[in-house]
């Protein structure tokens, strides 16, 4: 075997790639071969700078963790639009001022909402006659409330619910969250991420969201 | 990190959870950085096709076979978002920070860029490695740092280049035989025109 072939065997042996009967051969060429044993060395010291790793900047942490949460934050939005129109629906409906539901009774609300579970997808003339339906529903009940709860689940496969909520008759706002999923990191948000404010309570089905300002939020992010 | 650690991190960031990624990150970033700045032989370009690579790894995470480690289809996408990023360079899509200053008076260099004595600081072995790593073909340098940086196996560097293992061996040797010739470290009479090489000078 010339020197050459030889040479092909040490970068083999570099990358842990020879076989024992290879090995004894190549050993047996080194111990007689000094061009050799200098090119094992050379490629040995190679292998030790090329594996030697550099701090990475922690500017490309904050850039990668940056992207990967805002594309984080998309997703989750464009989950909350799924239930966009039931949600303006209701937001209107509080809006006006004429809907309220006794926040305790979990039953009571839940029961208007029930027909409002084909929203997602509906006409505008739908949406007209379940806004009424709400509206009905929401004169029916004198009870001044603390919460607001809807409960909607449009097709078999959604796995995310709904929430409107207000407090005192002033603060409202809309958000979505996965069934167990904690809401705990979330923080409360308009359509442009500025936080609005916080969440206050966290119940069976229900958030509570305390506002800053009379703000409707547009969605919760992480 | 075990494989299987691997695949409940890649669950929980199917599942939408940022710090799952994060450890995913922390995991490889110095693996992923080494591997582009040797690619790439500088550090801002080495930032961008690190994070091209990761985001890349983000997106596509619901298309990870797991018939690899994560960390290896993480450093086929550095490897690749290098490649695409030289090519972009060299077709003039792409300016670089230099080319950038050259243009620009007064242009403002980002501030972790290294001083001139940070950069004296590094080494000279580092730079020459570095240099020499850029005079290698791009074949070369990928498959050469796929394997000392990546770890890559002969088999999954064949598949990756979609060639023999065979040729994966005569490939690997012939970029070092030619790395250490450019450096001048082979020891032999055949360094001689090398070294003139690597000097600039002309055959």
């Amino acid at each position: 075997m010339s020197c050459e072939e030889y040479r092909s065997m040490i970068s083999c042996a570099v990358d842990g790639e020879l076989s024992e009967e290879e090995k004894r051969a190549l050993e047996a060429h080194l111990s007689d071969c000094e061009d050799c044993r200098a090119y094992r060395e050379a490629l040995g010291a190679l292998t030790e700078e090329l594996q030697a790793l550099p701090e990475p900047p922690a500017e490309l942490k904050n850039r990668v963790m940056d992207s990967v949460k805002a594309e984080l934050r998309r997703k989750k939005l464009r989950r909350l639009t799924r239930y966009g129109s039931l949600a303006a629906c209701l937001a209107l409906a509080l809006g006006l001022g004429l809907f309220r539901f006794g926040g305790r009774d979990a039953k009571s609300a839940a029961a208007p909402m029930t027909m409002m579970a084909p929203a997602a997808g509906m006409t505008e003339s739908a949406s007209a006659t379940a806004e009424n339906d709400i509206c009905e529903a929401a004169e029916a009940t004198e009870e001044e409330s603390m919460m607001l709860m809807a409960n909607a689940l449009p097709d078999a496969e959604a796995v995310a619910r709904s929430f409107l909520y207000e407090r005192d008759g002033r603060d409202y706002g809309e958000c979505s969250i996965e069934y167990g999923e904690s809401v705990g990191d979330y923080t409360p948000v308009l359509e442009d991420y500025t936080p609005v404010g916080q969440i206050t309570a966290v119940h069976f089905e229900t958030v509570t969201v305390l506002l800053d300002e009379s703000l409707s939020v547009f969605g919760l992010v992480e | 990190m075990t494989r299987e650690e691997e695949q409940r991190l890649i669950r929980a960031v199917q599942r939408g959870s940022a710090e799952a990624f994060e450890q995913l990150y922390n995991e490889n970033q110095s693996r992923v950085y080494a591997l582009a700045l040797r690619m790439c032989g500088n550090e801002q370009d080495a930032m961008d096709a690190s994070q091209e690579a990761f985001l890349k790894a983000y997106r596509s995470l619901g298309s990870f076979r797991g018939d690899c480690a994560f960390s290896t289809w993480l450093y086929r996408l550095t490897a690749n978002a290098a490649t695409d990023l030289l090519r972009a360079r060299r077709t003039g899509k792409l300016i670089s920070l230099e080319q950038l200053r050259e243009r620009e008076e007064g242009f403002d260099p980002p501030a972790d860029t290294p001083t001139p004595e940070e950069e004296a600081e590094r080494g000279e072995s580092r730079r020459e490695l570095s240099e020499a790593l850029q005079e290698l073909p791009e074949d070369s340098r990928k498959i050469l740092l796929l394997r000392e940086i990546g770890g890559l196996s002969y088999e999954e560097l064949a598949a990756e280049l979609e060639i023999e293992p065979g040729t994966v061996k005569s490939r690997l040797n012939r970029a070092r035989a030619k790395l250490c010739a450019l450096m001048g470290r082979e020891g032999n009479k055949r360094d001689a025109s090398a070294s003139k090489k690597r000097k600039g000078g002309q055959p």
